[in-house]
């Protein structure tokens, strides 16, 4: 057990989150926006599409992300772009993967924040001559606080707590793919039961604390609510 | 800018769920024209089409600004329309203190001298804000909510003020300082003032014209004493039928029973309807004909509901034989419609300590 080999997991992991989380607001925030204002016929269809990777097994997602990211999907043309071969097994190509998979745990508090606002407080707004952008920044955005930083704190402590996925597409590349959860299993099979705990125990407090912040705003959300 | 001749033109058709509203009529600036009608009679859906919050076929202008004209596909998003709007629920952006509240409508009204205008300070004073701009709205009594709202769109400079039934839960004695400014300042600015409202009092102290609306109706806005004096007299008080707005918190819901208990400033009320749940604030209306009044604490009867308060006011009902009787507990009131003959005999007037016996209490859903 040495700094070395404990290091270069967690610092990867933080980094894969942090993006992905990034990634996750400026992706999810429209869609949960859209989905909470739509009269769209089939938006529950939509809204099934996002919640999908909540059900789907995270290797069957992971393979079908392995082909599209690799030399003849999707992802190998846009590797070609940047001289590489294909966007499996690197970080980017993580990144991708976690968005989907940690998409539908931002997407929904979102939603459904914004759902809480309602119509009201917009039909005012516009009633004060602030423009749909204006408003959406200072009437929604604020009202809906508390349910952007639930989808935020979920999609970070989701990203984090990934295995299968990053498995399937990213494989174990110590300082490029291997994660927190993928080193921990490493430790795991070579009988390293020391570290196995220290990372696990981590792990452990961390997701603890998240479930409870994320507890208490939704708490905090729902006496908001009329 | 002042739009000096710049009528609010409103010629609007089109059904609403069971309504049907067939509105055409003018609104001259500076004046307040009156929309007075019974509840459920097609005011707020109006309104809100005026708004442009709501869609309704049919044409809408100010002056030379066309705000929605089918024949030629205009229709002018609210937020473009240069409008004050007073939601009859208020609607307060509860992130922000009082104060900000206002500032946001102060901000984005344009520059000061491109409308109609009363200043931050006058609106504040005259609404009686003063102590309350770094408070919270959730904070705030449905009364205090109702005056924010209308200072913040007033603090719009809007060149169409569009009040939904803007001080239904301002107590009296307020309504009557608020009403005369209002007019006052309609007539100084040169705003067109739509004024919807179900409480002929009020619309007498605050209308230069009157619009009747009836089954979504409206045909036109007479002068307001010429348009009092054409509503049928004995017909006044069913057609318009007199009632109060209450504020109250619900406590607890009681499913066994279909019941809700509230709290009314400190006194219990049990009304049907279970789905608001604890906490929540609630408007219930109460038709003055269900209020009967007693001077002693009644016992042993069927109606459950009964809160103690003093006669603000006796009004009697010319040509009929009933008087309406204000009835205050905190800062709400109720109105009773007893008749002159029993206000008479119990001695009620001013001040005198009554228990209020309502026989339907309901939540008011419009």
């Amino acid at each position: 057990m040495n700094a070395e080999t404990l290091w270069p997991p967690i610092r990867l992991t933080l980094e894969l989150a942090g993006v992905t989380t990034v990634f996750l607001l400026l992706l999810g925030t429209p869609i949960a926006w859209w989905l909470a204002r739509t009269r769209f016929r089939f938006k529950e269809a939509v809204a099934a599409l996002v919640a999908l990777p909540l059900v789907l097994p995270p290797t069957v997602l992971g393979f079908y992300l392995l082909i599209a990211l690799g030399p003849d999907g999707p992802g190998g043309f846009v590797a070609r772009l940047f001289g590489e071969r294909s966007l499996a097994f690197s970080f980017p190509g993580l990144v991708i993967g976690s968005i989907i998979y940690s998409l539908p745990f931002t997407v929904q508090p979102i939603r459904s924040a914004f759902e809480a606002v309602g119509d009201r407080p917009l039909e005012a707004a516009a009633t004060l001559q602030a423009s749909p952008w204006d408003a959406f920044w200072t009437v929604a955005v604020p009202l809906a606080r508390p349910g952007l930083i639930a989808g935020a704190v979920l999609g970070f402590a989701h990203t984090v707590g990934e295995f299968g996925v990053i498995l399937m597409i990213g494989g174990n590349i110590p300082g490029a793919t291997r994660v927190l959860s993928i080193a921990i299993y490493d430790h795991v099979e070579l009988m390293e039961w020391g570290t196995a705990h220290l990372l696990s125990g981590s792990l452990l407090a961390f997701s603890f604390v998240v479930v409870a912040l994320t507890l208490s705003l939704q708490k905090k959300m729902g006496g908001r609510d009329r | 800018m002042t739009g000096s001749g710049a009528a609010l033109q409103v010629d609007l058709r089109g059904p609403v769920g069971e309504l049907r509203i067939r509105a055409a009529f003018e609104a001259q600036t500076g004046e307040t024209t009156a929309i007075f009608g019974p509840s459920g009679s097609g005011k707020t859906t109006l309104l809100r089409a005026v708004a442009g919050l709501a869609r309704l076929p049919g044409r809408l202008a100010l002056g030379p600004d066309i705000w929605q004209d089918d024949r030629r596909g205009v229709f002018v998003p609210a937020h473009r329309r240069r409008i004050g709007f007073a939601f009859q629920e208020p609607a307060l952006f509860d992130h922000l203190t009082v104060g900000g509240n206002l500032r946001y409508a102060e901000r984005r009204s344009g520059a000061p001298e491109s409308g109609p205008a009363v200043s931050f300070a006058e609106a504040v004073e005259r609404l009686g804000l003063g102590q309350h701009l770094e408070r919270m709205p959730r904070g705030l009594s449905g009364g205090e909510r109702q005056r924010v709202s209308l200072a913040r769109a007033l603090l719009a400079r809007p060149a169409a003020l569009l009040l939904d039934e803007p001080l239904s839960g301002v107590h009296r004695t307020a309504r009557a300082a608020i009403l005369p400014w209002l007019r006052a300042l309609g007539e100084a600015s040169g705003v067109v003032t739509l004024y919807v409202s179900h409480d002929l009092g009020e619309v007498v102290d605050v209308a230069h014209r009157i619009a009747p609306i009836s089954a979504g109706a409206v045909t036109g806005a007479a002068p307001a004493g010429q348009a009092l004096d054409q509503l049928p007299k004995g017909d006044l008080l069913s057609r318009f039928e007199a009632g109060s707005v209450l504020t109250a918190t619900v406590r607890f819901p009681l499913p066994a029973l279909g019941l809700s208990e509230l709290d009314l400033g400190g006194q219990r009320l049990r009304v049907p309807g279970t789905e608001r749940p604890a906490g929540t604030e609630a408007r219930l209306r109460v038709r003055a004909r269900d209020v009967a009044l007693a001077t002693e604490a009644p016992t042993a009867i069927s109606i459950r509901n009964v809160l103690r308060g003093s006669v603000i006011e006796v009004r009697d009902l010319p040509e009929t034989p009933f008087a309406e009787v204000a009835v205050g507990f905190d800062d709400q009131r109720l109105v009773a419609r007893i008749t002159r003959d029993a206000a008479t005999e119990l001695g009620l007037e001013a001040g005198r300590e009554v228990f209020a016996l309502l026989k339907t209490v309901s939540f008011d859903d419009t």
